[in-house]
């Protein structure tokens, strides 16, 4: 995507009720790769890409977060009320601007169609989904439409790139107003303004057709079974638990090609690399770090492959409609369920969804709760330690243990949040509950085309960053382990002597009562980046605690022999709670406009882990004793 | 290998590193006087070092907010609250005037 060509190239913002299609649109006329799913909030920014129309004019396009209306209640709809109103700073309001409408529910996108027509920006109507409008026997005169609305109006199919020729036209054809600089004057819509527009929807839609038909659909028979008081919910267990067993049970095969090519690639350095500097850093330093953490990609891809799938079909928003009622109980608005379901991916993109949260209040407690959900980082340090400590066994009729354990620990940081979220509901005096309203999509089968975008941009990432941060600190980590040399006559491991190994023996007395070694700690220091970091400086930190040679890629039997299972647990009970993320702490900086609650959350989330690694450890210890 | 060379190489990767660390994790203050140094320095040295991308990745910097690396995370500061907050009594939900 290209960022800025010029800021003088016209601004085609594209515009429209949620979940109505307008980022495919944008993806398919700028080339972009923004993430697109079949439930509301998915875009809570605007975006920014370039289209060239085929007379050769430059045109910078829009993504603007969904809206129903010009008058925003949540932050996401405020961003797109600003850039429409040309109040972001540097930034002029759209010279020509494209209504992104849902043909198969056209009652709903017509207010927002009048109300974009009194702002007085140059405008085309495009009418998405009109192919899955036409199979439900939803018939738009487009022609009709266009007379009625005073606009131009097209039909695009956003998931098919035919399917936004004619829009193409449109843009190609039209001739940009010259610029405005003065903000738009507007004025609030009154009640006898929202009446008006209501009756002006319903006369258009006797002229156009294309009111929703009445009847039983295919979405409402599977929500018989799917939004069932008793089936519901089990069937969302069912698919949760299925997830995590699938986790484990698929990815083994390829965990043990990769962890082969490290260890040959490890072995073949060894060999050619003459003993040097250079050697110890790209055996000890790079190859035990990133290939201990590059290991897990293929747990990382089977999970991030149901939660597409999840996502495309448009069962989320129905989860977050069975969940309502657990987390109403909590103090949580059912609506923070998206925002603390996509924090299972990253903690960063959740905060972010939280803008879709109209009360503050609610807002700020899914803030405050959001890294309590296991995100995808923390998934190679919970797969380390269960690979190590957990027998790979199947249990009560063919469970995989491993994969139960995983599912425990997912379970265990929800539990943590639903408490967190309890007691910020009792702190919080005067806290309502907000009743849920949330637009249940259609269902339909995930696109193939959206799924391996999907996936393969996870891969992207998740290579980006191990090639990038995760590599970049553990060579500083390499280097702070390596020096200064032991004295002469020494008799330890040469990192003991180093700057790393008087850290870890300083932090080691801090985490000692809750069963850490200095290798541990040393390894929760550069974790702080990254929470997957802190597996790749174990493979460091043990690398070159070890006398041996080439340990690369073998980090698993190695913590399974020299720590005990309390401290495992211990570890894991760690990372349920621990703020091990700065990036986290950063965004909810951002996110709160404020230092106070990132720094409560660090405090928090910190005290928690402590206590929970510490009850963990010693009531592990008590049970399994000592030395187990 | 020769040992000079050795400690070179090593250490030229470290300073890569620590800067790539801090251009992407420092505080923001850092991170901008170091992309400023970095461009300086840029802009002097031969025409191969000079990476249209590099140098776009060290002007957006001193902007953009710390990031590990993670989704697309945006950069754009999250706008002011309403004060206005529409209440919708829950009896009311679903039933037409």
């Amino acid at each position: 995507m290209d960022s800025a060509p010029s800021a003088l190239s016209p601004l085609i913002a594209l515009v429209g009720n949620p979940n109505c299609g307008k980022t495919a649109l944008f993806n398919i006329l700028t080339g972009s790769r923004q993430k697109v799913a079949n439930y509301a909030g998915v875009t809570v920014e605007r975006k920014e890409g370039t289209l060239v129309t085929p007379k050769g004019l430059r045109v910078r396009i829009l993504d603007l977060p969904g809206a129903y209306s010009l008058e925003p209640l949540t932050p996401d709809e405020r961003v797109t009320a600003d850039v429409l109103f040309g109040r972001r700073a540097g930034e002029g309001q759209p010279d020509f601007v494209v209504c992104v409408t849902d043909a198969t529910n056209l009652r709903q996108n017509l207010r927002l169609v009048l109300s974009l027509k009194r702002l007085g920006i140059p405008m085309v109507v495009a009418l998405n989904m009109t192919d899955i409008a036409r199979r439900r026997g939803i018939m738009i005169d487009t022609e009709k439409l266009a007379a009625e609305l005073g606009v131009p109006v097209v039909e695009t199919v956003g998931v098919r790139s035919a399917g936004v020729k004619s829009l193409v036209k449109v843009l190609n054809d039209t001739v940009l107003p010259e610029r405005k600089s003065a903000p738009l004057e507007w004025r609030a819509s009154s009640a006898a303004d929202l009446e008006h527009d209501q009756s002006e929807v319903r006369r258009i839609l006797k002229l156009v057709g294309g009111d929703r038909l009445e009847g039983v659909t295919f979405s409402d028979r599977v929500d018989r079974v799917v939004l069932h008081p008793v089936a519901g919910p089990l069937l969302l267990a069912g698919i949760l638990f299925l997830v995590f067993q699938a986790v484990f049970a698929w990815a083994q095969w390829p965990m043990d090609f990769i962890k082969n090519g490290v260890s040959v690639l490890g072995t073949y350095l060894n060999t050619v690399l003459p003993a040097s500097l250079i050697k110890d850093l790209l055996i000890n330093g790079i190859l035990a770090g990133v290939g201990s953490v590059l290991v897990f990609l293929p747990q990382i891809m089977i999970l991030f492959f149901f939660i597409l799938i999840l996502e495309d079909s448009g069962y989320l928003p129905r989860a977050a409609f069975l969940l309502d009622r657990v987390m109403g109980s909590v103090g949580l608005s059912g609506r923070a369920f998206i925002p603390l379901l996509s924090s299972f991916a990253c903690a960063i993109p959740g905060i972010m969804a939280t803008r879709t949260i109209q009360n503050p209040r609610d807002r700020l407690a899914t803030i405050m709760i959001a890294p309590l959900m296991t995100c995808s980082a923390r998934l190679p340090v919970y797969a380390l330690i269960i690979g190590a400590f957990i027998p790979a066994r199947r249990v009560w009729g063919g469970l995989e243990l491993q994969g139960l354990v995983l599912f425990a620990l997912y379970v265990a940081g929800v539990l943590g949040a639903m408490g967190v979220a309890f007691i910020l509901k009792r702190l919080k005096a005067g806290s309502h509950l907000q009743p849920l309203m949330l637009e249940l999509p259609v269902y339909h089968w995930p696109s193939l085309r959206n799924l391996a975008l999907g996936l393969w941009q996870r891969i992207e990432i998740f290579i980006s960053r191990v090639g990038t941060i995760i590599l970049a600190l553990m060579v500083i980590l390499w280097a702070l382990s390596s020096f200064p040399a032991p004295p002469p006559g020494a008799t330890g491991p040469a990192i003991q002597y180093s700057i790393a190994g008087h850290l870890g023996a300083w932090l080691a007395v801090l985490f000692k009562p809750i069963g850490f070694n200095w290798q541990i700690s040393i390894a929760l220091v550069p974790g702080l980046a990254a929470r997957e970091v802190a597996v790749g400086a174990l493979g460091t930190v043990y690398a070159l605690s070890a006398t041996g040679e080439d340990v690369a890629g073998v980090l698993s039997p190695l913590i399974a022999h020299s720590w005990s299972l309390p401290t495992a647990l211990s570890l894991l009970a760690w990372y349920v709670f621990a703020p091990q993320c700065l990036s986290t702490l950063a965004t909810v900086k951002r996110e709160t406009n404020s230092w106070r609650y990132p720094l409560i959350m660090a405090a928090y989330l910190f005290a928690l882990a402590y206590v929970g690694s510490f009850l963990t450890y010693r009531i592990a210890s008590a049970v399994l004793g000592a030395g187990a | 290998m020769n040992g000079i060379l050795d400690q070179l190489l090593v250490v030229t990767v470290i300073v890569v590193c620590l800067s790539y660390a801090v251009l992407t994790l420092g505080p923001r203050s850092l991170r901008r006087s170091l992309a400023q140094r970095l461009l300086r320095w840029l802009a002097r040295a031969p025409r191969a070092f000079r990476r249209p991308a590099l140098v776009a990745r060290l002007e957006r910097v001193g902007v953009a907010s710390a990031c590990g690396g993670c989704d697309s995370c945006g950069d754009a500061k999250t706008p002011a609250p309403d004060s206005r907050e529409v209440k919708i009594p829950v009896a009311t939900i679903g039933r037409r005037r």
